[in-house]
């Protein structure tokens, strides 16, 4: 190698290639390390926190593979907005130390590790087995690119997906008409009785 | 067919929407809330106009939904059964008065997707029709809000649900990364044209199994239901006994007909070891209840084992035929049986049985039309439960060897209905032959009466008249599009 180091394109690649396993190693890492930790700490918050790490390696994925936008939404909703909510949730829960030192189960531990370990295998027949063997859509990474990601999805929402999308916002209206029954306190608010 | 061509399929839902939303906008303007439950009944109805039970099939949406005579049927279904929940709900007790007109409107969205369940052809739209329903069901179970009883039950129902509905989205997940495609027909000519591993599909087939046995009641996915039931206020009870039922079925069926044929043997043979199981065990747990809602609630799990067993035959005429009828005739009795708790838990607040000792005395006619049902849901020979049992039966003997259970499942329906003979036969035991502890008088609301009617007088109709609907059955039996 000649001093100093100019990088032709073929070493470009190369670097790049190197570049991106060891972001993906890293990326990897901690989703692993988050998940464990949601899965096997005590308390619900540094649980959430665990989640939170993960979903944000997660997003970490989609921006490797080429698709911000998702990559964004992934940030803003689920480690955002949805995290926020669970952690409301666990303080409204009101949780006490005796509540958190109450011992798992040794059963639910057996069944679920041994349930886990039968996925494990599932998992490793299937991409032994070749995934995503079928059909491939008609948007390929190179059409993608050139319309542009963002603008690809919205396409594909409101043409293809429009009538499931309708219906999400109809979940919706359910959710906030029950949120509200359920949420008010006070029966008679100013009422008569 | 794209957006714009398929809006004319989708009339009747469109109808339910809007409906919906007017009722509640509505709901802030009216105070006599019953006109809103009349109102209701109304857009239901309307929603029938639109609809063509002799339907040649479309997919709609770009194969997002199908229209077939299949989800026609059960489309006309749900109007059936939604428009009675909200007539038995008007004279209903225990609903707080102030919200009924937020408990109509939901009932409203809950037809609407349960109409989209019927038709849904690609697995996005069955996650979250199933959603949508599922919602609104946690919702309706727990409107009894000042009842600790009706919160733990949602709370219950909605934990399991959750967690069904988490593992057959998780099963999809799979599906679409080997299929690459989430709706049914592509799914379908990939397994057809493939060689797909069936150790591994049978995996993803057991995952969607669950979600979607958690809607019909079976057995392992059955621990909601007797807690739910009994904690819902009754006429949700028997939303959940009979119209939540009777889409899951009409989705499991559709699900399993379109999207597995090539593992036709590993599923089919499942679900009838289940079907023989969930029936089994509904009936021998049902015997020892004492509380008639718990009661109704195993003999519902009992009732879907007996429905599970067309399904498990598949793809016969009959079974198809068998799985309608049952659906049919068990609507109008178990809705029925509802009308008696609601009518008798309005004035005694009670649903244990002791409470019905005595009730042929304090009030006959009551007790004749429970009876009536209670016969009907043993399936004793002239009632219309019993062509519903017949056809199951007949279905399972005619497949013969298709299914390597068949028989079996034929002797486990004739074992079980003695059974379930013992613990209906309790019931009418004690209505007619133990002496009442008070005769005060049972209260009967004109609207639950005018229901009380229309149930007994098809249930009647239909054990003497059965030919026409059958031969309506008949005619959409040729319904389910397949590719």
């Amino acid at each position: 190698m000649n001093f100093p180091f100019i990088p032709d394109e073929e070493d470009r690649i190369m670097i790049e290639g190197y570049m991106e396993q060891i972001a993906f190693l890293i990326l990897a890492l901690f989703a692993v390390v988050g998940g464990l930790i949601t899965v096997t700490h005590r308390h619900p918050i540094y649980c959430a926190l665990g989640l939170i790490l993960c979903f944000l390696s997660i997003s970490g994925f989609y921006a490797m593979l080429g698709a911000p936008f998702l990559a964004a939404v992934q940030v803003i909703i689920y480690a955002g907005s949805i995290m926020t909510l669970f952690v409301f949730v666990i303080m409204l829960m009101d949780l006490t130390r005796e509540d958190l030192k109450m011992p798992p189960s040794k059963f639910s531990t057996v069944v679920a590790s041994f349930l886990g370990f039968v996925l494990l295998l599932e998992m490793l027949m299937i991409i032994g087995g070749g995934f995503l063997t079928g059909k491939m859509g008609s948007w390929t990474p190179e059409k993608v690119d050139s319309v542009g990601h963002t603008r690809v999805l919205a396409q594909v929402l409101f043409t293809e997906y429009l009538y499931p999308f309708e219906i999400i916002s109809f979940v919706l209206v359910v959710a906030l008409v029950g949120a509200i029954l359920l949420g008010k306190k006070k029966l008679h608010l100013g009422g008569k009785e | 067919m794209n957006v714009i061509q398929s809006f004319p399929y989708i009339y009747p839902e469109l109808i339910l929407v809007a409906g919906g939303l007017l009722l509640v906008l509505l709901d802030l303007f009216i105070s006599n809330k019953r006109l809103l439950g009349y109102g209701a009944i109304a857009v239901l109805l309307l929603s029938l106009l639109p609809m063509n039970p002799y339907t040649h099939g479309a997919e709609i949406f770009n194969g997002m939904l199908i229209i077939d005579r299949f989800s026609c049927f059960f489309k006309i279904f749900t109007v059936l059964v939604m428009s009675l929940i909200i007539l038995i709900s008007q004279d209903y007790k225990s609903l707080m008065e102030k919200y009924r007109g937020e408990y109509y409107s939901l009932l409203v969205f809950l037809a609407f997707g349960m109409m989209l369940m019927a038709s849904a052809a690609n697995l996005l739209m069955l996650q979250l029709s199933i959603e949508l329903v599922s919602l609104t069901s946690y919702l309706l179970v727990a409107f009894n809000k000042k009842d600790a009883r009706s919160s733990e039950a949602a709370l219950k129902y909605y934990l399991v649900g959750v967690i069904a509905s988490s593992i057959m989205l998780y099963g999809m997940t799979y599906l679409y990364g080997l299929t690459g495609s989430l709706s049914f027909h592509d799914i379908f000519s990939y397994f057809r044209d493939g060689t797909a591993d069936s150790v591994v599909i049978l995996v993803f087939m057991l995952m969607i199994m669950a979600g979607l046995g958690f809607k019909i009641a079976m057995v392992p996915f059955h621990w909601w239901v007797p807690d739910a039931y009994e904690g819902a206020p009754t006429p949700i009870t028997a939303f959940l006994s009979v119209g939540s039922k009777a889409v899951g079925f009409a989705v499991l069926y559709r699900t399993f007909m379109m999207v597995f044929p090539a593992f036709y043997s590993d599923w089919s043979s499942l679900l009838g070891v289940l079907a023989i199981v969930t029936m089994t065990l509904g009936n021998i747990v049902a015997v020892s209840q004492h509380n008639l809602k718990r009661l109704l609630a195993y003999s519902s799990i009992a009732h879907a084992g007996y429905i599970l067993v067309g399904v498990a035959i598949g793809y016969t005429n009959w079974a198809q035929e068998a799985i309608l009828t049952y659906l049919l005739t068990y609507y109008l009795m178990n809705l029925g049986a509802f009308i008696i708790l609601i009518i008798v838990s309005n004035t005694l607040n009670s649903d244990e049985l002791e409470d019905y000792s005595g009730l042929a005395q304090r009030a006959p006619g009551l007790a004749a039309c429970f009876a009536l049902f209670l016969l009907s849901l043993t399936g004793v020979p002239p009632l219309a439960g019993f062509f519903g049992k017949y056809y199951i039966f007949a279905a399972a003997i005619e497949a013969g060897n298709s299914n390597p259970f068949s028989y079996w499942m034929a002797v486990a329906i004739a074992i079980n209905s003695v059974i379930a003979a013992y613990y209906y036969f309790r019931v009418i035991r004690q209505m007619y032959l133990v002496e009442p502890e008070d005769m005060g008088v049972i209260r009967q609301p004109l609207t639950l009466k005018l229901a009380l009617g229309l149930m007994v007088f098809f249930t009647v109709t239909l054990s003497l008249y059965l030919s026409p609907v059958a031969e309506f059955i008949r005619q959409t039996s040729s319904m389910l599009t397949w590719y």
